[in-house]
């Protein structure tokens, strides 16, 4: 068989998007049009923002009529609620777009006639969306599952196709149940998604997972979702940018003895990762890096996970470093953000806008600790291997912070194969003082100097001094001195034997 | 966890299975070397047994000053520096300013001596009597016990060398601009006899200050700088019969010192490359 045979078809299909940000791009654009879609969820998890999110994009932005069937709440909660979220339904009530079915109280013999009125109220609205909230407050209604599952598959499943309706059925799923509904609709449904929220390092944070979706390639990982002032958020996946260049192109560190250790500088779009204790001097360094690039005309973006702006400009003037200057004149910018479980995937989002908007040649971010300690090890991988794949697809030069314990080597920090530079800053204990370490752990496709260098936070900086000669086993977080000097030392420091002690 | 070998193992040479001590080939040829130059010194200085025999060549002079001398001097001097700074004792500061005095002194004594014979002797002497001098001190103080500084260690090594330099350097200017001290450079004066002994009996006595601690803590370290001290002593003593310059008395004198250059490079490379043998990093944490 050819190869060409085996590739597949692209399929043009009709899609209904959702207007929820972030989510119709994970879904091709939005739910094939006429499919029975599945939203089960949480309690508080967003079902009825999502679906009323989908029925507002329709009639606002596509003209598309959409019926609302409740069975949860009334017209007047419903309104109201939306409100909050500046969705005005009463105007597309008024338009003609949109029809609020209440049917809170339902009893057993009225589902024939709730069904019929459904009907009746798509056709004379000519409705191409529907939401019905919830599916398993209706499945009450009837007195057998068969029954439910007939009224699946026959009047919604074969009315909706038919008439090009999408429709999407509210699921309950209590809290701690593995169970999506009423085991019934996830079957039928041509797509399911999973709302659901838990608790981590005690924040709140929310999951979307699309289970299902028929004739549509959709995220493989698990996306994450917020619930602003204008509904739902859902913030894309963490996928690494396809790499598409290779920058033979040196540029500075910022550090004039550190780029000659690096024989002239790392490569433009490589990540630099500098490790180092608690006042190592990692901050400083990637100041250093940034005023360097700025300087030499070129955008530079700080995103801080641990100090505000105006720390940082602060820090950046006591070398000298004009960092407001060039912050008036657009060629660098300050990022700030304290992290937690809750915000992480909105702080990634206002980055990765920021970088769009801003296009940097430069990228920091300090420290990469702060991150790691809000995020699971899974979603911090991603977001480093993404980070990396940034620089090199947009030919932006990174260099990340981490806090690293005493002696730590870059195996204890597990991401850190993923960097292509690797610089370590230690702090030495010698003669009663704290003296400053440097080495260069790893240089991708580039010689290096790996030798221990002593450095100094000058008054202008970092700068990188020679190597250390009067101390060994730096690395291995207990220094000692060389051992020729100690020996040396030793052999002329013997003190004189007592006559006690000469004749043990 | 790290495994440390006490410090006395460090610097404790190979013991044999039986548990003395065991001394090498090299330091027993080494000690050999002192009768053979004392000989050589007698037959030629005091005996003349080649008599005529005479060769003068300031560029050998300056060529083994330079090269030999005072490169082996400042190694001494890097190592008893870093010493210093580490352990703040005091010998350790006399005995790198001991080697740096000579090494200095010899080396402009040597670029005089192409000016004038008898200045560059006068300057080699008197470099060689308070290079003596410091040298008994820290033999002394390494006898006995020598004090520790705490404070300001860079500071205080700092001044030592830079009064040192300044010192030579005016050692060397009165020697050029002045006649009070030239006697010292006239061959066979009752003057230079008086200070060479000096020299001579001062280098014997801290290398037998040096060589009572190695006879205590058995250090290479210890064995090799005492015999170095003890040759320079002899290569003096060589000089001390010396009748004119350039004859053989010179050289062996000369040779001497060259010798002692090499034991003190031994003394150096004595001291132990590496101490731990405790696990490689990796398992340290």
């Amino acid at each position: 068989m050819a190869s060409s045979d085996l590739k597949t078809r692209e399929v043009s299909v009709d899609r209904v998007a959702t207007g929820v940000e972030g989510f119709d791009s994970a879904i091709e654009g939005g739910f094939p049009r006429g499919d029975l879609i599945l939203i089960a969820g949480h309690p508080g998890s967003g079902k009825t923002l999502l679906s009323s999110q989908f029925l507002y994009n329709g009639a606002s932005n596509h003209r598309e009529p959409g019926v609302y069937v409740s069975f949860a709440e009334n017209r007047e909660a419903f309104l109201r609620n939306m409100r909050r979220t500046r969705m005005d339904f009463e105007k597309c009530e008024r338009d003609g777009l949109f029809k609020f079915l209440d049917f809170v109280t339902v009893k057993d013999k009225a589902i024939d006639e709730i069904l019929s009125t459904v009907i009746s109220e798509l056709d004379s609205l000519g409705a191409k969306r529907l939401v019905i909230d919830s599916f398993s407050a209706m499945a009450q209604a009837f007195s057998r599952k068969i029954e439910a599952r007939i009224v699946l598959h026959t009047v919604l499943g074969r009315m909706t196709r038919l008439n090009g309706v999408t429709t999407m059925l509210i699921a309950e799923k209590p809290l701690g149940s593995k169970a999506l509904g009423g085991e019934i609709e996830e079957f039928v449904a041509d797509a399911v998604v999973v709302l659901t929220h838990a608790l981590a390092r005690g924040y709140l944070v929310r999951n979307l997972d699309v289970v299902k979706m028929r004739g549509t390639r959709t995220s493989r990982t698990r996306l994450h979702y917020d619930i602003g002032d204008g509904g739902l958020v859902v913030y894309p996946p963490l996928t690494p940018y396809p790499l598409e260049k290779i920058y033979s192109e040196k540029v500075s560190t910022g550090v004039d003895g550190l780029d000659k250790m690096l024989s002239g500088g790392i490569y433009k779009g490589s990540t630099v990762l500098v490790m180092g204790e608690s006042g190592t001097g990692k901050t400083t360094s990637a100041l250093q890096f940034l005023a360097r690039g700025a300087m030499n005309n070129e955008k530079v973006l700080f995103t801080s996970y641990e100090e505000s702006p105006d720390e940082l400009l602060r820090h950046g003037s006591s070398f000298g470093w004009k960092l407001s200057e060039l912050v008036e004149a657009r060629k660098a910018k300050f990022m700030s953000f304290f992290p937690d479980p809750s915000n992480i995937q909105r702080i990634f989002s206002e980055v990765r806008q920021e970088i769009s908007e801003f296009r940097p040649a430069r990228l920091v971010v300090d420290s990469l600790t702060s991150l790691e300690r809000m995020m699971d090890p899974d979603e911090f991988f991603q977001v480093i291997r993404r980070l990396v794949t940034l620089g090199k697809s947009r030919g932006i030069t990174c260099l990340a912070t981490a806090r690293t314990s005493e002696g730590a080597l870059p195996s204890d920090f597990w991401v850190s194969s993923l960097a292509d530079v690797i610089l370590s800053l230690r702090q030495v204990e010698s003669q009663s003082a704290l003296r400053r370490a440097l080495v260069i752990f790893k240089a991708r496709g580039s010689p290096l100097d790996s030798s221990i260098k002593e450095f100094e936070i000058s008054p202008v900086g970092i700068a990188v001094e020679e190597k250390f000669t009067d101390l060994e086993q730096i690395l291995s977080g207990a220094p000692r001195k060389t051992a020729r000097v100690e020996g040396w030392s030793e052999a002329f420091t013997a003190r004189p034997q007592t006559k006690a002690g000469s004749h043990k | 966890m790290r495994v440390r070998r006490p410090a006395s193992q460090v610097v404790t040479p190979k013991s044999d299975p039986t548990g003395s001590i065991a001394i090498s080939i090299s330091q027993k040829l080494g000690v050999a070397s002192i009768p053979v130059i004392a000989s050589l010194a007698v037959a030629f200085g005091l005996f003349d047994m080649v008599d005529g025999v005479v060769f003068q060549s300031a560029l050998i002079q300056i060529v083994i000053n330079v090269f030999v001398i005072l490169t082996v001097s400042l190694i001494v001097v890097r190592i008893s520096a870093k010493s210093f700074l580490t352990t703040g004792s005091s010998n350790l500061l006399l005995l790198g300013l001991a080697v740096f005095e000579f090494g200095f002194s010899s080396t402009v004594g040597g670029f005089i001596t192409g000016l004038n014979v008898d200045e560059g002797i006068e300057m080699y002497v008197l470099g060689a009597l308070v290079s003596a001098f410091l040298h008994l001190s820290s033999g002394i103080l390494t006898y006995k016990g020598s004090p520790v500084r705490r404070t300001r260690l860079k500071l205080r090594l700092g001044f030592s060398y830079v009064s040192t330099t300044i010192f030579v350097l005016l050692i060397g200017f009165f020697v050029l601009n002045s006649s009070f001290l030239s006697s010292i450079g006239q061959f066979g004066s009752i003057v230079q006899r008086s200070v060479i002994a000096t020299i001579v009996v001062t280098l014997l006595a801290s290398s037998f200050f040096f060589s009572r601690v190695y006879s205590r803590t058995r250090s290479p370290v210890l064995y090799w700088y005492s015999l170095a001290v003890a040759t320079v002593s002899f290569a003096y003593f060589a000089f001390f019969t010396t009748q004119e310059n350039g004859d053989l008395a010179t050289w062996t004198g000369i040779f001497g010192l060259c010798l002692s250059s090499v034991y003190f490079l031994k003394s150096v490379l004595s001291a132990p490359k590496a101490i731990s043998t405790g696990p490689g990093i990796g398992a340290t944490r």
